[in-house]
């Protein structure tokens, strides 16, 4: 498999469009490049295509039009057995945090580990400490069901950043948590995108993008606004 | 804890490391059609092993037949009602002197009556006992291992005796290894088709188990898991449920083999033969069980591994 280049883009799209199947384009002509160690915010009103953006980003999706590059990868081209290796390497937050019900809270965690063939030894040990860091360290062997709407979002963090991804996507990952979770969440994400990690956050939260500072790509009526801000938290 | 603190703990060492039959990911134990799935594979086993039993019984005992007659001739003197004892006799010792003077010819002994009558009695019942019926007289030859007689010449000699035929069993022995050949095919062709349709319920089960696991298979794809690894879940539990059928159907079936054979022992042992299998037969039918949980799991992982191909 073709290596990445640290200067080049994490996501690299160039006009690129979606639709599904024959309704309107819900993104048009998007350009935009992710560099490494970068953090943006997504915004948009609802329907706007931050979902889709972003489904496109952690390759659950071809765009219908232009060209889309993952770690230097053209996913169009990429052979679908190579496409595994590339999303091992993105963490991802869903807004509906896609938890699997049969396990507990240890296991989903543990799974992109275990996916990735880490010792288990040290999946229970590390699993084990960060549910304990985001709060649930007394919800260790609960099941999904038994969580409240928040328990289960920071379940999903901590899924999703397990395994310290390049690239971390995350779908409206405070919309069920209060303001003081919710600063110590981005707080988790802010520390890995000094370690590295490209971070991409979809979010309605305006005090949270106004109070990290960090550049907020807007999309409206399917295109993509790149506002730069200034000032952190 | 600081957060690099949790950064430094979550940087693990990675040791890749196959597990072919680890843990699930899926709640494939769950599954309604897990319940119903030792009960067609046992039922299609059960079958399969019956007609296999049946079919290598039946070669079986046309081989012991087979293997019986080779070697050996029947010469028979037609039932004369107007020829007296004294002349039945004599016509008797005039086919046995033949016989038994003839190269390759290691003996030839007369079949009484009292045993000809047992050999026809289960068919004729008390009646063939009686003394007035006639009966043909046979005499049973037995040929060395290397002979080479000319049965038309033997034949031409005894065709001084009024009413003599010979048998060499010839024909009756290529119709036996017919019978038992075709019996093996059928058999053959019973069990492909019970495995066609083991596959097919296996096919069916699968894909129900696909569609209602889509969602957390979307979830397993979306962290990088190789479709191997989706598949493997489906075959294991195809295997194990499949194998525990498996073997209770084999099972099943050679109780139900030893309960004809019984049945054939008991009610008509003059009529029916002893069904009996070789060690070869018992290792066909023992290896199925594996062969069809085999063909299950194989089945479920090729059925998982087309339709993720759909997937992205």
């Amino acid at each position: 498999m073709q290596r990445d280049n640290d200067q080049q883009p994490v996501v690299q799209f160039e006009s690129v469009g979606l639709r599904y199947g024959v309704g309107p384009e819900v993104l048009r002509d998007i350009t935009l490049a992710l560099e490494p160690g970068s953090f943006h915010f997504l915004t948009g009103a609802s329907g706007a295509g931050k979902s889709s953006l972003l489904r496109l980003m952690y390759l659950a999706q071809l765009p219908t039009r232009g060209r889309l590059t993952v770690f230097g990868r053209n996913v169009a081209t990429t052979p679908r057995h190579e496409l595994p290796a590339l999303r091992r390497r993105i963490g991802v937050v869903f807004q509906d945090f896609r938890l699997l019900d049969h396990l507990s809270a240890v296991d989903n965690v543990a799974l992109p580990l275990r996916l990735a063939g880490a010792d288990e030894d040290q999946i229970r040990t590390h699993v084990v400490e960060l549910l304990t860091w985001v709060g649930l360290g007394d919800q260790l062997h609960s099941k999904p069901i038994t969580l409240s709407g928040g328990q289960k979002q920071r379940v999903a963090i901590a899924r999703a950043v397990i395994t310290r991804p390049r690239l971390l996507l995350a779908d409206e990952p405070t919309g069920n948590v209060d303001d003081q979770i919710a600063v110590r969440l981005l707080y988790l994400f802010e520390e890995l995108h000094k370690m590295g990690t490209t971070v991409v956050i979809a979010t309605h939260n305006a005090a949270l993008v106004s109070r990290f500072g960090y550049p907020e790509l807007r999309l409206e009526g399917g295109t993509l606004t790149r506002i730069e801000r200034r000032g952190a938290a | 804890m600081s957060s690099r603190r949790i950064m430094d703990v979550v940087r693990l060492r990675r040791r890749p490391r196959p597990r072919p039959w680890g843990r699930t990911d899926l709640a494939l134990t769950t599954d309604e059609g897990r319940a119903y799935l030792p009960w067609v594979i046992g039922i299609m086993s059960f079958l399969a092993a019956l007609a296999l039993a049946a079919a290598l019984a039946v070669s079986s005992t046309a081989n012991r037949w087979t293997a019986g007659l080779t070697g050996t001739w029947t010469v028979e003197i037609a039932a004369d009602a107007t020829v007296d004892d004294r002349n039945a006799t004599d016509r008797l010792a005039a086919v046995l002197d033949v016989l038994r003077n003839t190269p390759g010819v290691v003996q030839a002994e007369p079949v009484g009556r009292e045993q000809l009558t047992r050999m026809i009695e289960p068919w004729l019942g008390p009646g063939a006992s009686a003394p007035d019926l006639p009966l043909p007289q046979l005499v049973d030859v037995r040929l060395a291992p290397d002979a080479h007689i000319d049965r038309d010449a033997l034949a031409q000699r005894l065709a001084a005796v009024p009413g003599v035929t010979i048998d060499d069993h010839h024909g009756w022995v290529q119709r036996l290894v017919r019978l038992a050949d075709l019996a093996v095919l059928f058999a053959l062709v019973v069990v492909v088709l019970i495995g066609l349709a083991a596959s097919g319920t296996v096919v069916f089960a699968t894909r129900a188990g696909l569609a209602a696991h889509q969602d957390a298979i979307e979830i397993l794809h979306l962290m990088g898991a190789h479709d191997s690894h989706i598949a493997r879940q489906f075959a294991r539990m195809v295997l194990r449920r499949g194998a525990i059928g498996a073997v209770l159907g084999v099972i099943a079936a050679i109780a139900m083999f030893y309960a004809i054979a019984w049945a054939a022992r008991t009610i008509a042992p003059s009529i029916l033969p002893t069904l009996r299998l070789g060690a070869l037969d018992w290792v066909a039918i023992a290896a199925l069980p594996f062969a069809v949980s085999a063909v299950a799991a194989l089945t479920a992982w090729q059925t998982v591994m087309r339709a993720l191909r759909k997937m992205l």
